[in-house]
């Protein structure tokens, strides 16, 4: 008899891919591909300082001169000559909701943005297309010294020489395409700069809402957590489904000082038509914490492998994350860990899951090098297959170049156990519930990691139903 | 002189480009030339249809060696043939492109112990690419050793690979120990329902010695297995890269794969690359890696020391113990003794 499978539902996309019918005349666009022309005009409505127009063709140079990556999901069909590199709204950036245009403040309100930051965030920035919309911080929290802004105030302000110092540096142009498209094409994003020994209690978040189709969003969010400082910061992103392809190419640059605590939360909810090329990295200094959550659910395709470098001595990295794909989807997953500094530690915690076609390959990197005595490593990738239509891979590479250290990894790929469901049986469980318990479980270990608001969120993205019994 | 630049032990699914681990680019200079071994109770010579049986190093290099007019010898065991083990003695000397090749065709029910003794003289200098190939029908089994030892400046070639029928059953047991380099390329492709492949694979590196290790094993046939188990130990300046890969294919209902490494890394100057891959397509499969790289565990080692060993001769015995479990895993009582007389004293010689 054939065994009828546990049914887990889509993820209801309806909150993300409302849109209010929009007026070319609402927004600036610039005409579709890449060229220097395009660049330099991108330059010119930002206000560009010499060094970043120079800075902008050189990046756009090296994009000319490197090939796609020869590894991962499959992105031929992605013709940077359809994509629209800068979409403007007509509005200004404003720190009061009142002021930001209707429909682009319904569109926040429908989200939740600005409740949420009634509720539990120390400040918020929010992107709309290629810009930021909104963006303000609470009075206490900047009283502290704390900077939240978007990065092109951030540029021509008092910190301007401090982001020249940091601006893709971590990610430098060379280091893949999708970042050499960034650093020409880049526009919006986030600045923050946390000073010595400021503790930001309640977390500052960044939303991005990409909404023109055929469009690309190149956000730069850069963060400077300096010596015993500590911060958490939550970064949104959603876009409604068009039939054509939309990219989202940002660049996120974390430093995190001797001493200092970053924790950056990521829920990312593209639609279905979005190749999702996002580039992040992280760089730690002596005794300091670097923890990323994140929870991938949306986009067609999606490369996304956050690296952290523990540079300082006894630096520490976890990565705890969820990747959920569905029918259309590709997510390519993971992360990168590199200890430089003596007695670091990194842990890698995965969980994946597949249904309804939708493909979910776990990457890694972790790489120990000579000078790293004492590192400590360790890696577990868990995979859930829901169908035989869908797919797992988990790419993990280790490369440890001293002996003065210690890596464990595991990996399990399988599907719902009948062992589990049979031991939670005999203990006078339902059958559909204790199966409904064990999906809901195994994600559990990353959901609990979120702030409250956002675990009730990707509860409600897997949202399950269970049917059917083991025959 | 002809110079032919190759790549081999390609992974089946690429990964970083930064890593440099996708695979391996070598050089061969000059003309493959036939090596015979020594063999002992040599099986039946006999033909079979091996175009189907696919490389573990790459086609590219198999290739080469078939340009230059190197044949292979085919056997063809029958059921209850080949009772005692067939031994074959590669005794290699200073030569470049020595190479050998072979078939097996195991008919339904035939089993086989084949022993695999490459070496080469201490001082020797040159390559040798040995190329096995296996069609396992229902039911046989297989039960292959290899054991490999050159001396520092030598160069080997290690290619073998596998088709296994309904319920056949391999059991490989391989400890190499490398000289100059070793590229090791094994393919086991399980087609039959219920088929197995099980394999036990030990190194001990030490110098400059270099090991690139590329494993594939398909899952086609339902409740197929695979267990894998490398245990190494490196030292010196030793560099090594392990890529095993598990590819369930869709249709392996109730497949099931596993893999463990285990390294040692006994010297600060080594590099210890790995990387376990697990392909799935099909949702009622089970597939599992673990892996654990460095130094002793804390434990180990206190729990040797308040026994009165010092610190050096309890990394020396951990050593020793990693390949006695390779050495464990052959059934063979006599091979086994062999074996351990054989690479006794590895790592042991130069001091």
């Amino acid at each position: 008899m054939a065994k009828e499978r546990t049914e887990v539902q889509d993820i209801d996309r309806s909150l993300y891919d409302f849109r209010y019918e929009e007026k070319d005349s609402d927004f600036y666009k610039i005409k579709e591909g890449l060229t220097a022309e395009i660049v330099e005009e991108i330059s010119d409505k930002k206000n560009d300082p010499q060094w970043m127009r120079d800075f902008r063709l050189k990046a756009l140079e090296v994009y000319h001169k490197t090939d796609i990556p020869n590894w991962g999901p499959d992105i031929s069909d992605l013709n940077m000559d359809n994509i629209v590199t800068y979409v403007k709204p007509k509005t200004k950036m404003s720190a009061d909701w009142e002021e930001v245009p209707e429909d682009i403040k319904n569109t926040f309100e429908k989200l939740g943005i600005p409740e949420a930051e009634r509720k539990s965030l120390a400040g918020v920035g929010a992107q709309y297309d290629s810009e930021l919309v909104y963006h303000n911080l609470q009075e206490e929290v900047a009283a502290k010294g704390v900077v939240y802004s978007d990065i092109e105030s951030a540029l021509h302000g008092p910190y301007g020489e401090m982001i020249e110092k940091h601006f893709m540096k971590l990610v430098p142009p060379t280091d893949h395409k999708f970042a050499a498209l960034h650093g020409a094409v880049w526009s919006g994003g986030s600045f923050v700069y946390v000073p010595k020994g400021v503790n930001v209690e309640i977390p500052l978040q960044s939303y991005f809402r990409l909404n023109a189709p055929g469009a690309g969003q190149f956000e730069h969010t850069l963060i400077i957590v300096d010596e015993g400082a500590e911060l958490h910061f939550i970064e949104g992103c959603s876009a409604p489904k068009y039939n054509v392809a939309n990219l989202h190419a940002g660049c996120v640059e974390l430093f995190v000082g001797k001493n200092a605590k970053l924790r950056y939360s990521t829920i990312e909810n593209w639609s279905k038509n979005m190749y999702n090329l996002n580039t992040k990295r992280a760089r730690v200094e002596e005794n300091g914490i670097m923890e990323w959550v994140s929870g991938s659910f949306g986009s067609h395709i999606s490369y996304l492998y956050p690296m952290t470098i523990l540079k300082g001595d006894n630096a520490r990295a976890e990565f705890t994350g969820v990747t959920f794909a569905g029918a259309g989807q590709n997510l390519d997953t993971g992360a990168k860990m590199v200890h430089i500094g003596k007695d670091t530690s990194s842990y890698i915690n995965t969980r994946s899951i597949s249904k309804s076609g939708g493909i979910s390959t776990y990457r890694s990197a972790v790489v120990i090098q000579n000078q790293a005595k004492n590192a400590k490593s360790a890696v577990s990738c868990q995979s859930l297959m829901l169908d035989d239509q869908s797919r797992s891979d988990t790419v993990p590479a280790i490369d440890v170049r001293t002996n003065q250290a210690d890596v464990g990894h595991e990996a399990k790929i399988g599907r719902i156990s009948d062992e589990a469901v049979f031991y939670l049986m005999s203990r006078g469980i339902p059958e559909e519930e204790a199966k409904s318990l064990i999906v809901s479980g195994f994600a559990d270990s990353v959901s609990k990691e979120l702030p409250l608001e956002y675990a009730v969120e990707m509860n409600n993205l897997i949202r399950l139903e269970m049917v059917g019994a083991i025959g | 002189m002809r110079t032919e630049e190759l790549i081999i032990n390609k992974m089946p699914v690429p990964t970083f480009r930064w890593l440099k681990m996708n695979e391996s680019k070598i050089k061969i200079e000059g003309a493959f030339q036939s090596f015979t071994p020594e063999i002992e109770e040599e099986a039946t010579r006999g033909e079979g249809d091996f175009s189907r049986v696919v490389s573990g190093l790459g086609e590219e290099l198999a290739g080469l060696a078939k340009e230059d007019g190197c044949e292979s010898t085919g056997y063809r065991i029958k059921k209850g043939e080949a009772k005692a083990p067939m031994i074959m003695h590669f005794l290699y000397e200073s030569k470049e492109n020595q190479h050998s090749s072979f078939c097996f065709y195991l008919e339904e029910g035939a089993k086989l112990t084949l022993f695999l003794h490459r070496e080469s003289e201490e001082k020797a200098e040159g390559s040798a690419y040995l190329q096995e190939k296996f069609i396992l029908e229902k039911n046989a089994e297989l039960n292959l050793i290899l054991v490999s030892k050159f001396g520092d400046a030598f160069q080997s070639y290690d290619d073998l690979s596998l088709q296994l029928q309904e319920s056949s059953k391999v059991k490989l047991s391989a400890i190499h120990l490398c000289g100059k380099s070793a590229h090791i390329g094994y393919r086991a492709d399980l087609l039959g329902n219920r088929s197995e492949a099980e394999m036990h694979l030990g190194y001990f590196l030490e110098k400059q010695e270099r090991a690139d290790y590329n494993l594939l094993v398909n899952h086609f046939g339902k409740k197929s297995e695979s267990h894998i188990y490398c245990d190494g130990v490196l030292r010196g300046e030793a560099f090594k890269i392990f890529r095993g890969t598990i590819d369930l294919k869709h249709g392996a209902k109730g497949a099931c794969g596993n893999e463990q490494e285990n390294v040692l890394l006994m010297d600060d100057n080594v590099v210890n690359q790995t990387i376990p891959v697990i392909l799935c397509d099909e949702d009622d499969v089970e597939g599992n890696h673990g892996a654990t790289i460095g130094r002793l565990d804390e434990d180990s080692v206190f729990y040797m020391q308040s026994r009165g060993m010092d610190l050096e001769s309890t990394y020396e015995l951990m050593a020793e113990a990693r390949m006695e479990n390779v050495i464990h895993s052959i059934s063979d009582k006599s091979i086994q003794a062999y074996i351990e007389e054989t690479i006794r004293g590895k790592g042991k010689e130069e001091e």
